[in-house]
């Protein structure tokens, strides 16, 4: 039986071998390579000094622990063989190793704001289905944000929008003249003022609703406006147009509903909803544009039909990024920016 | 409005069995949006909460106020309960509770199980419950009275359950606002009958014009005023069933004559006036108002009267806001006997400017706003007065009083198939086109093809039935079918035609570019407010400033600090790094484009300037992530913004300069080929710490509008050089204000000199004082050949002795 004798030298005899394995690997030039077979083979060397002394041991300890060191003896001249030759073969530069689980050095990241990506997003779908984008005044008149779209003084469709209204100032600005635009659909007005069909475009921009603010309202949000009008638009063209777009920003399997709605400047007028991790969106207000509008802008009504789309970004963002209140998106914490 | 569905099986035949959610979807696919269905009693335990009979009261032995009812509410035993309610009688059929039930706690609105107590001594485990209690109302006067026929010990929501939608109803259907109207709708789109309610009742002696003489003023602002008289009224509350009605529609209940007023309202749709007719007189002028004139109103409020007001008036003058509140002169109280109904279409315009201006906007207003019909005048007139007859044991007189110059005409619209076809995209049969009008209550004139079945050629002429007001043109009539035969049908086709020609918008692509250039350099995007204060404003520029007094303003603002427009976006930004260094930020690099509001001379709308703003805050950030103790500074911006700006193909240029709010001598002018763009330099600590930052914080701003003119559209690529270049490093001892840049530019200048950057600056025990040492690492470099050293040295030499002369550099 093998005595605790024993076992010390076959431990002493590990910690060499894997010392000297050690060492080897990192010899990375012939002095070194000399140097180390001197340390571990040499005359003085450390395996040298094991094989020596195994003549001390008794009988049986001899046998095992010297079979083994004459086995690593054999391997640790082929290791140094091997060495040698990559070496020479220019297979082992000089560079040192690395923990690569270490951290990199730190770079500022910099992202755009998620509203803009949205809109980005939005708008480029747009424009592969044929609208330009173009923009106009967020500083509107009360002519161009109700008047000119058929919601007149005094009718209660204007309870739909609430106003921000720009304060009388003498000279310059009458009472209740301007107002910070409630929607983009003025520029379907200022649009058809200086375009003749066929029209496709959209207008993106800032709008503003006085009203109070909770989890799913905001005072200023972002508007996207879709004006399209030429011989024949029907409002099949509109389902169609828009569920290509639903199917663009929402994913191919999205599907849309319209329903009935009211607008003033449209008739019929739709409301749109997007089907979305089986939830029902209303994105958008929509509808056929109304034929005193097209017929005020100097074309015939009976050749131009047309549709009008608007929608709000912060609500197709909060969706597609599951971000449940819109305040969120205005406060600017850049630990709520930097994830997008 | 609230409808609710019980009610609303008066009118329409609806199954028994009904899914109401599909009801609620329906309504809200083809006519207007269900924004809630509200399940009345679905929280009442069928076991617990019972109808009940009051068998005996008595006067509690040990408290004035409280008595002792025994009910029966439908077990062997009745319970014998404490009740402090003034209305509780013998024989009354009641809502019972008993122990365990869960009810409504009128003091604090929440739901709790009833528990049995002694009250002052005696047991009492149950109880006679008011509205409040069930969660009807806020209604705790006195229990709930339930009609003679309600069964004892039925589960009370089997009896006074109900379900309630609320539905918007869009601006334009005044005939929608009421339960008859809804109805319409319903039948319109199940294809199930619609009953109007009766209208007949026993008439008394002829009403006169000596009765009452009414006058109409001005016919455009009243089209139609029609009066009924009822006499013997006898004034009181009304029946159950009655109030029950009223409280489903979110109406309190107040007598029987008013409440009559209010359900024809809820039922018809027409706002409803009944006036003591002894305190009336026998004159009714419906006229605006004259100067000086005021009125008592119901609330008892003296309002004021312009000369826009519209006004029933008898012979002492004003008694009523027309369409909007009746005045307390005539209104109707227990001593009323005789009442004069009024039903009149008011002008919508009038009476909206007249609410809104006195705040008094009410179901009646929102119906009169809306346009209604003046043919439903008369109808809503003889339906209250039959109830009057029936629940006020009234004598109504004979006839009608009936101003109506210009009597209402249906308007005939006609649509033609191509317009329908063309407008929709889709083809609806001419037979199911003739059914959804005949639902919708529209008569058929005529369809021109139907006899030659040539459908091209065909044209749909209809009379619009007399409660829809919102039908004026063919495109009206396209809609009617197109909600009624169903959204859903609709192919999903795309735009024929061709495509507009594409018009290049330089200033959004600009702009993009921007934000991807800064981004891309680290900086994070911000959207701010376009609203701000006076006085954040009066920190980031002059209030002297020509522009300050001229802002735009808002004159409805909803908070004091959301007040002007802001000509300037330097506020916002450090408002977001306010923000975010309380949140605990390190670093923060944050950019906006935006537009500022620029009064202009003259115009009523500002001119919209984009400006790009960034700004810059924190301390370096070390190789481990983890902030140092150096501020962020000036040249950490630079560097930032030139990065930004470089890729986009700008150089700027940059001179020592002033700006309001920023330290003087760490400002720099920006400019591109000599036109000046924007600023950069450092905030005033004073500034910041009105912000709240007590960090450093550099400032960038770019006016977009001008940098664009500067933008190389076409990138002009030189091609990679042939010849090595020579390397060489000077350094130059100069006068402490003079620029590096100023040298860089004189060294650049030279043919042979690619660039020249400045790597060093020294001062210090080696200089005279006032001296500093600028080192610049020059880039030699020829097109056509390769430069020898001693072509830098020569060149260096030139050089040096222009420095020389400009700055009295001196080689180090």
């Amino acid at each position: 039986m093998p005595t605790n004798h024993d076992s010390l030298a076959l431990d002493n005899l590990a910690a060499v071998e894997s010392d000297a394995r050690r060492s080897l690997s990192v010899a990375e030039d012939e002095a070194a390579l000399e140097s180390w077979r001197t340390d571990v083979l040499g005359r003085s060397g450390t395996l040298t000094g094991i094989l020596r002394s195994i003549g001390a041991l008794d009988a049986d300890d001899r046998k095992i622990v010297g079979r083994r060191a004459n086995v690593l003896k054999n391997e640790l001249e082929e290791a140094f063989d091997e060495r040698r030759a990559l070496l020479a073969a220019g297979k082992i530069t000089d560079i040192a190793g690395v923990d690569v689980t270490l951290p990199g050095r730190p770079h500022r990241i910099g992202r755009l704001h998620p509203v803009t990506q949205t809109m980005r997003a939005v708008l480029e779908i747009l424009q592969r289905l044929g609208f330009a984008v173009i923009e106009g005044p967020e500083v509107e008149l009360d002519e161009y944000n109700f008047d000119r779209l058929r919601i007149p003084a005094d009718h209660p469709a204007r309870d739909m929008w609430d106003t921000f209204w720009i304060a009388e100032q003498e000279g310059r600005i009458a009472a209740r003249q301007t107002l910070l635009r409630t929607h983009t659909s003025p520029m379907q007005i200022r649009y058809l003022e200086g375009h003749e069909p066929p029209i496709r475009v959209a207008v993106p921009g800032r709008c503003y609703r006085y009203e109070a603010t909770d989890a799913t309202h905001e005072w200023m949000l972002q508007q996207v406006e879709l004006l399209a009008i030429d011989e024949g638009v029907s409002l099949a063209d509109l389902k169609g147009t828009l569920h290509e777009f639903a199917r663009q920003i929402f994913g191919s399997d999205t599907e849309v509903m319209l329903r009935n709605s009211y607008f003033p400047f449209v008739e019929p007028g739709v409301e749109l909803a997007v089907k979305f991790r089986g939830q029902w969106l209303e994105i958008l207000g929509a509808g056929m544009v109304h034929p005193e509008i097209i017929s005020a802008a100097g074309y015939d009504p009976e050749k131009y039909t047309g549709f009008a789309a608007g929608m709000g970004i912060e609500r197709i963002a909060m969706p597609l990024y599951g971000v449940d209140d819109i305040r969120n998106f205005y406060q600017n914490d850049l630990r709520f920016l930097s994830q997008f | 409005m609230l409808v609710s569905l019980k009610w609303l099986r008066d009118y329409v035949d609806l199954p028994m069995e009904i899914d109401v959610e599909e009801i609620a979807r329906q309504l809200t696919m083809s006519s207007a949006e269900v924004d809630a269905v509200h399940r009345v009693g679905s929280n009442w335990d069928r076991a617990l909460i019972t109808v009940g009979e009051v068998l005996t009261v008595e006067a509690h032995p040990d408290a004035d106020r409280l008595r002792l009812a025994t009910v029966n509410y439908g077990s062997a035993e009745p319970q014998r309960v404490v009740c402090g309610a003034p209305n509780l009688t013998e024989g009354q059929k009641v809502a019972f509770g008993r122990e365990g039930a869960n009810l409504c706690n009128p003091q604090n609105g929440k739901w709790q199980r009833l528990k049995a107590a002694k009250i002052r001594g005696i047991e009492s485990a149950g109880m006679v419950l008011s509205e409040a209690e069930l969660g009807l109302s806020q209604s705790h006067d006195g229990i709930i009275e339930l009609p003679a026929d309600a069964p004892v010990g039925a589960a009370l929501v089997d009896y006074l359950g109900d379900v309630v939608l609320d539905v918007h109803i869009w601006p334009n259907r005044a005939d929608m606002m009421s339960m008859l109207g809804i109805a319409r709708e319903i039948g319109a789109i199940l294809g199930v009958g619609v009953h109007a309610p009766d209208l007949e009742y026993p008439e008394g002696p002829e009403i006169s014009k000596d009765t009452v003489h009414i006058e109409i003023e001005d016919p455009s602002l009243c089209s139609r005023y029609v009066a009924t008289v009822v006499d013997g009224i006898k004034v009181g509350p009304s029946p159950p069933w009655l109030q029950e009605r009223l409280i489903a529609a979110g109406q309190r209940p107040i007598n029987n004559v008013v409440d009559i007023t209010n359900f024809v309202m809820f039922e018809l749709g027409q706002p409803l006036h009944a006036f003591d007719l002894d305190a009336l007189g026998s004159k009714v002028c419906v006229r605006t108002a004259k100067t000086g004139e005021t009125l008592r109103t119901l609330d008892e409020i003296n309002r004021e009267l312009t000369s826009e007001t519209l006004l029933i008036t008898n012979e002492a003058g004003p008694i009523g806001l027309a369409g909007v509140m009746g005045g307390s002169s005539t209104e109707v109280s227990t001593k009323t006997t005789s009442i004069l109904l009024e039903a009149a279409r008011f002008d919508p315009v009038s009476v909206r400017r007249t609410s809104t201006r006195l705040a008094l906007r009410s179901e009646a207003s929102s119906r009169f706003e809306r346009g209604l019909s003046p043919e439903l005048a008369e109808r809503a007139a003889r339906r209250a007065t039959k109830l009057f007859v029936e629940l006020c044991d009234g004598k109504a007189r004979s006839g009608l009083l009936d101003i109506y110059p210009r009597p209402h005409v249906a308007p005939v619209v006609e649509v033609t198939r191509t317009r329908l076809d063309t407008l929709i995209g889709f083809h609806v049969p001419s037979h199911e086109v003739e059914k959804i009008f005949d639902a919708l209550g529209f008569e058929m004139l005529s369809n021109q093809s139907s006899a030659d079945s040539f459908e091209a050629k065909e044209s749909f002429r209809v009379r619009a039935p007399w409660w829809r007001t919102d039908i004026a043109i063919a495109d009206d009539l396209v809609e009617e079918i197109v909600r009624l035969a169903g959204y859903e049908r609709l192919p999903a086709t795309t735009i024929r035609g061709r495509t507009p020609e594409w018009e290049p918008t330089p200033t959004r692509s600009f702009r993009d570019d921007l934000r991807d250039a800064m981004t891309d350099a680290g900086w994070q995007e911000v959207i701010t407010y376009s609203l701000t204060s006076d006085e954040v404003l009066a920190r980031v520029i002059s209030t002297e400033h020509m522009l300050f007094s001229s802002l735009f303003r808002v004159e409805n603002a909803l908070s004091s600090d959301r007040k002007v427009l802001r000509p300037t976006l330097r506020h916002a930004l450090l408002e977001v790094i306010d923000h975010n260094i309380r949140g605990g930020a390190e670093e923060v690099a944050i950019f906006e484009t935006a537009r500022v509001y620029l009064p202009q001379d003259g115009e009523p709308q500002p001119e919209e300037r984009d400006y790009l703003v960034a700004a810059l805050a924190g301390f370096e950030i070390d190789r481990w992530g983890r902030a140092t103790s150096r501020p962020l500074d000036f040249f950490d911006a630079k560097g930032a913004i030139d990065q930004a700006l470089r890729v986009l193909g700008f150089e700027l240029s940059y001179e020592a300069g002033d700006e309001f709010a920023m330290i003087s001598g760490r400002v720099a002018r920006l400019s591109i080929d000599g036109d000046a763009v924007g600023v950069l330099g450092e905030m005033e600590p004073e500034v910041l710490k009105q912000f709240g930052i007590d960090q450093q914080v550099t400032l960038f701003e770019l006016d977009l509008e001008k940098a664009l003119a500067h933008a190389n559209s076409q990138k002009v690529i030189a091609s990679v050089p042939r010849f090595p270049a020579v390397e060489q490093d000077v350094a130059v001892i100069v006068d402490e204000q003079v620029p590096a840049g100023a040298m860089r530019t004189e060294f650049e200048n030279s043919p042979l000199v690619k660039s020249a950057t400045p790597f060093d600056v020294y001062r210090g025990d080696q200089l005279p004082d006032g001296k500093k040492s600028v080192a610049i690492s020059v880039n030699y470099q020829a097109p056509n050949r390769t430069l020898t050293q001693e072509d830098a040295d020569r060149e260096q030499a030139k050089i040096l002795k222009r420095l020389k002369r400009q700055f009295g550099a001196e080689l180090r």
